[in-house]
Parts: structure tokens; C-alpha cells; sequence
């Protein structure tokens, strides 16, 4: 994708900096667990920084592109991919699969990570406005869907193996499926500790390799099953999907990104030959 | 419009509805009492009512709270298997089973239930907001600086009865065509036309909205003042990502002035994208003295609630360790604060409804 690649990347990066280290920043800062399922009591400022940051770097991403980023084309063709996403995530699947991260990959590959970023985040926030899924996960849940779509614009591109680059876009939604609830469980993990059940729960001076020996315990215990189906399907779907949605996506990527570029059209005026279109 | 009677709550304000959603969800957070939470829900159960009796999509936010209900319903059990915690011993499971093994007590029951019953209010809070206010709404009450998301989401919003009536065309037509659909591998024939529609459906609105002359540039702003804005908004993520640093391993009023700072040149900078914002309002809210009041109340609710959570961390959690702990704390004056949350509830129950014009005023 030819967007305005400066400023507008530069900012989306930023955001995801800040965003990763607000879902971290429990970790660093210390914060005393307390007993129950979420965020609660005595440091109640630490989830609530979090949010706000998180709240933050979405409206500074969002913001970015009212200055200009965007022409009408590219306003168009994410609505309607939203709209598509937003459907497909409406449809139930077997055990709570819902295809919600085909679109997103494959998008970001094709399009670039600004527009996989915007595709994420932009659909969740349709889905959730239309059923009824508002609630303090929200920025969370388009932060990391905005992530799914963004690192998918930076795999190496595979256009001329299509059977290649299919399977490695599904293993990329397989691994992000997994790796969506586990960073979609951080937000609250942190926070949360059963006293005598210190195997699965964080406690504030734990080491890395404990953390994440402690946070292995509680996702195998608590999120794998129901994230396995959700990887395994969107896996499924993006190998079945990818070389024809591929296939669509750049034969319209010319008409959506062409810039109008005006030295050509002045040149035009000397030299008959036809408008370049990139 | 104006002169008509209006149906509440369409018509009640919408940053009211924002602030009382805020302070409920936040104190719902915060606040593991199951005395308090009780009051939360009760407030809410309330509101949730007066809401549903004007909203023929009730059933579907139901479904929503009956959802919090199953997981409050797992959540004890799951708290009582994986949490040994209490004195109160019901029974024992044998100790070699890994994570399940030892007693299980009553207090961990209760710390479970009392864990679920805050997530299940939470949910209650949300499904209420999300029924009271419809996206149309909220669409509209984004800031300008936010416009352009708002455009996507409303496109996908209009869009979604559009595709889901595609599909049902291009299956009807697979259908006649004499193909079958069997498997989740039948699907590429259905997707791909699909899409296919989609992109000539989007290609259509582009070609609209700028044969229209309205582009999708939403800002009055000079090449000069963009590179402002956006060198602004880099420097303040860059300063927030310094001041999050430097809070954790250098001097803590160095980390929260970067961070102060940061977050005050990121509203400056979205006050002054809103400010250049080209944007045509056909309706304005109007506040009535309700919706100040809801206002007011809410605010008032959560700063009580808070400085309790603040100043009395004893009365607000609850974490019972022996019999005598099972019965939560109570004291009168943040019960107040909380019960007040019905606000919303009661001016509908005693009609407020056809109080002031609360409604939408053409401009």
C-alpha cells in the first residue's frame, strides 16, 4: 500500500510501543495482586493507567488519520471490509470459533500493517457496537486485533509461491490465534491472585522464566482449550481462503491506491503519453 | 420531533449515559463487597428495566447478561476447585491431583461467587448501556478529531444488513446453479462472490462520495499546521513511552511529569484537530435538568466510592480467610453513593420521560 508511509507508521509504531508496554506494565511496576477475577481494590490506579494509555495510543493512531491519510478510496474499502469482518465474527463456529482473524492477515499482508492495523481494531469496534460487546476490554481486544493485522503487513512477501505463502499465512493465524488470548489474558492476569494456588498466579518479584512458567499453568488451564478451536479454525479457513482473497485483493489494489500523481499530468502536456497509475 | 411525545430513554442525553456508565463500571471494578455489588446491581436492574421496556431489541442484550450469569455460575466452582484458601473445610480431594488437590472450603466458594457476582454486574452495567444508547448515537457522539473512524464504522454498519442479504442472493443463486453446500470447504464459492460484491459495493461509495465533492479530508488544515499536528502526536507517544519508562527505573517525579506532560500535548493536539474539524450537525443534544443530574450523581457516586476504596480498603474488598470474615463489611454512606446509581431508573419509572424536551433539537 502507498499511504502517506512517514508519519502515519511512525505513529503506529509509537502506539504500539506505548500499548506493549501498558499491557506489561504490571509486571515492571509491581503491582500487589489481589484476590477475585479482575482488576480490583487497593491499586486500583495501575489497571486503570493501563486503560488510559491503551485509550491513548487508539485515539492518537485514529486521530492521525483525520489529517489527511486516508482519500475517500481507502474510507470506502475499510468500511466494507469492517462490515465484512464484523459479519464473519457474527457467525458462530464449534466451540466459540469465530473467523475473525482471516480477514485482517490477509488484508495487512496484502495491503501493508497500517491497513491490517486499521482493519483489526475498526472491526472489533463495529462487532462490538453491534452486539452489544462494549464494556473496558474493548480497547484491548481492537489494540491486539490491530496487532494481528499490523505484523501480518511485515511478513517477507511470497507472491510467487502462492501454495507457500497460503500455508504460511495460515500458520500465522493458527500462532496468532493462540497468541491473541494470551495477550488478551494479560490484561487482567497481573492483577488477579488465589493465595495457595501461587503455581498459575503472578506475585510482584516473581522472575521472568517463573512468570512465564506461572502464566503457562494458567493459560493451559484456563484459555488453551477454547483458543485451540479458534487457531485451528482460522488456521483452516485462511489456507482455504488465502490464494483466492489474495488473488481479489490485488487485482483491486490498483484501482483502491492509485495516486494521481500532477508532474506527470503537466509533463502530459508536452509529452502525449498516457497518466502513470501506481 | 420536538413536538411529539419522545420514548425514554431515546432521548436522554448521551454523555450523560457515558458518565453514568463510567462511574458504574468503574465502581463495579473496584468495589468486591458483595453488599455494594448488590446495590450496584439492583441500581442497574432498574435502569436495565426501564430501558427494555422501550427497546423492542431487548431480547438480544439478554442474552448478554444470561452469558455473565453462566461464568459467574463456573466461577465458583472453578475458585472452590483451584483456591484452598479458608478454614471452613466442606470436603477434601485426594492431594496427589495436581491443581485440584486439598480442601475445599467455604470461603473459597465465596471469594468465587463474590468474583463472578462483580464480573456479572460489570456485564449488567455494559448490556444496559449498550441497550439505552444505539450506535448511531454513539457514532455521533464521537469527538470530530475521530471522524474518519466514525465514517468506517458507519459504513460497516450500513453495510452489514447489505452483505448479509448478498449472501443470502449469491447462496439462492449457487443453489439454482445446482451446487450443494456440504462442508466448511464449500465456502470459497460463497466468499468469494462475496467479497467480490463488497469491493465493487466500495469502489461504488468511493466514486459517490467524491463525484460529490466531499472527499474523505474531514480537516481544515494547512500542509503546515498537518506536519504540526502529527510531529505533535509523535513527540507526546514518544514522551509517554519515556515517561512509562523512567516511572519504573528512574526517579518516579520525572516519570509522571513525562508522562503528565505527554498526555497534556495529546489533548492539545486532538482540541486542535477538533477545532479544525469540518463537520455539519443536523441535531444537538440538548442537557436537561435530568441529564445534569444523572451527571452530577454518577460523579458524585464514583468520588464516594473511590475515596472508600482509597481510605477504608476494608469495606470495599472482601477476602475471607476464616468463618468469621464470610460476612462482608457495610457502612451506610457509600451504600448511598451506590443506591444513587438508579437514577436514570427512577426518572424513567416516574416519567421524566415528557420532562423538558429531552429530545434531539433540529439546529
Amino acid at each position: 500500500m502507498k499511504v502517506r508511509i512517514g508519519w502515519t507508521h511512525l505513529i503506529l509504531l509509537l502506539a504500539t510501543l506505548v500499548g506493549l508496554l501498558a499491557f506489561l506494565y504490571p509486571f515492571f511496576a509491581g503491582v500487589v495482586p489481589q484476590a477475585g477475577t479482575l482488576p480490583s481494590g487497593a491499586h486500583p490506579q495501575s489497571p486503570l493507567l493501563a486503560l488510559t494509555v491503551i485509550l491513548l495510543c487508539l485515539a492518537a493512531i485514529l486521530a492521525t488519520l483525520a489529517t489527511g491519510a486516508m482519500n475517500a478510496r481507502m474510507v470506502a474499502i475499510l468500511g466494507v471490509l469492517t462490515a465484512a469482518n464484523a459479519v464473519l465474527r457474527a457467525v458462530p463456529g464449534p466451540a466459540g470459533f469465530a473467523a475473525v482473524f482471516t480477514l485482517p492477515v490477509l488484508c495487512g499482508y496484502a495491503y501493508g500493517a497500517t491497513f491490517g492495523f486499521l482493519l483489526g481494531a475498526l472491526s472489533l469496534l463495529a462487532s462490538a457496537m453491534i452486539g452489544g460487546g462494549i464494556g473496558p476490554w474493548l480497547p484491548y481486544q481492537m489494540m491486539a486485533l490491530g496487532w494481528v493485522g499490523m505484523t501480518s503487513g511485515w511478513l517477507p512477501r511470497m507472491d510467487r509461491y502462492p501454495r507457500l505463502e497460503a500455508l504460511v499465512l495460515a500458520l500465522w493465524s493458527l500462532l496468532w490465534g493462540f497468541g491473541f488470548g494470551a495477550v488478551m489474558n494479560i490484561w487482567f492476569w497481573p492483577y488477579i491472585m488465589q493465595p495457595q494456588q501461587s503455581a498459575m498466579y503472578w506475585s510482584p518479584g516473581a522472575g521472568l522464566l517463573e512468570t512465564l512458567k506461572r502464566y503457562g499453568v494458567f493459560y493451559v488451564t484456563t484459555s488453551l482449550w477454547w483458543d485451540a478451536a479458534r487457531a485451528i479454525g482460522n488456521g483452516l479457513l485462511t489456507w482455504l481462503m488465502a490464494v483466492p482473497v489474495l488473488r481479489l485483493l490485488r487485482r483491486f489494489q490498483r484501482r483502491f491506491f492509485f495516486v494521481w500523481d500532477r508532474s506527470i499530468e503537466q509533463a502530459s502536456t508536452t509529452d502525449p503519453s498516457p497518466p502513470d497509475v501506481r | 420531533m420536538s413536538n411529539q411525545p419522545v420514548c425514554w430513554p431515546a432521548t436522554r442525553n448521551t454523555t450523560a449515559w457515558l458518565v453514568w456508565v463510567l462511574a458504574t463500571a468503574a465502581l463495579a471494578l473496584t468495589i468486591r463487597n458483595p453488599l455494594y455489588i448488590t446495590l450496584i446491581v439492583l441500581a442497574t436492574w432498574l435502569v436495565h428495566v426501564q430501558v427494555a421496556r422501550n427497546t423492542p431489541a431487548a431480547a438480544n442484550w439478554s442474552g448478554l447478561v444470561r452469558l455473565g450469569l453462566t461464568i459467574w455460575l463456573i466461577a465458583i466452582p472453578f475458585s472452590a476447585l483451584m483456591n484452598h484458601q479458608g478454614e471452613t473445610v466442606l470436603f477434601r480431594l485426594p492431594e496427589s491431583w495436581p491443581l485440584l488437590g486439598g480442601p475445599i472450603t467455604a470461603e473459597s466458594v465465596a471469594a468465587g461467587a463474590a468474583s463472578g457476582y462483580s464480573l456479572w454486574a460489570l456485564l449488567l452495567v455494559f448490556a444496559t448501556f449498550n441497550l439505552a444508547v444505539d450506535a448511531a448515537v454513539m457514532i455521533q457522539a464521537m469527538p470530530a478529531f475521530l471522524s474518519q473512524a466514525g465514517v468506517i464504522t458507519t459504513i460497516a454498519l450500513t453495510f452489514i444488513p447489505r452483505m448479509v442479504q448478498d449472501t443470502r442472493e449469491i447462496r439462492e443463486a449457487q443453489r439454482i446453479r445446482g451446487h450443494r453446500f456440504r462442508s466448511w470447504r464449500d465456502s470459497v464459492p460463497l466468499a468469494m462472490p462475496l467479497l467480490t460484491t463488497a469491493f465493487e459495493h466500495a469502489i461504488q461509495l468511493a466514486e459517490s462520495i467524491e463525484s460529490r465533492g466531499l472527499s474523505a479530508r474531514t480537516m481544515d488544515l494547512s500542509a503546515r499546521r498537518t506536519r504540526l499536528v502529527r510531529g505533535a502526536l509523535a513527540l507526546a507517544l514518544l514522551a509517554l513511552l519515556a515517561g512509562l519508562v523512567v516511572r519504573l527505573v528512574g526517579p518516579p517525579l520525572l516519570g509522571n511529569a513525562l508522562v503528565a506532560g505527554a498526555a497534556l500535548v495529546l489533548m492539545g493536539a486532538f482540541y486542535d484537530l477538533e477545532r479544525h474539524a469540518r463537520r455539519t450537525r443536523f441535531v444537538h443534544q440538548v442537557w436537561t435538568r435530568a441529564d445534569k443530574a444523572i451527571v452530577a450523581i454518577s460523579v458524585g457516586a464514583l468520588a464516594v466510592g473511590l475515596g472508600t476504596a482509597w481510605a477504608r480498603p476494608d469495606l470495599t474488598g472482601y477476602a475471607p480467610v476464616d468463618a468469621a470474615s464470610l460476612l462482608p463489611a457495610f457502612s451506610l454512606v457509600p451504600g448511598i453513593a451506590v443506591t444513587l446509581l438508579a437514577l436514570p431508573g427512577l426518572l424513567g419509572a416516574l416519567g421524566a420521560n415528557t420532562a423538558p424536551t429531552g429530545s434531539e433539537a433540529p439546529q
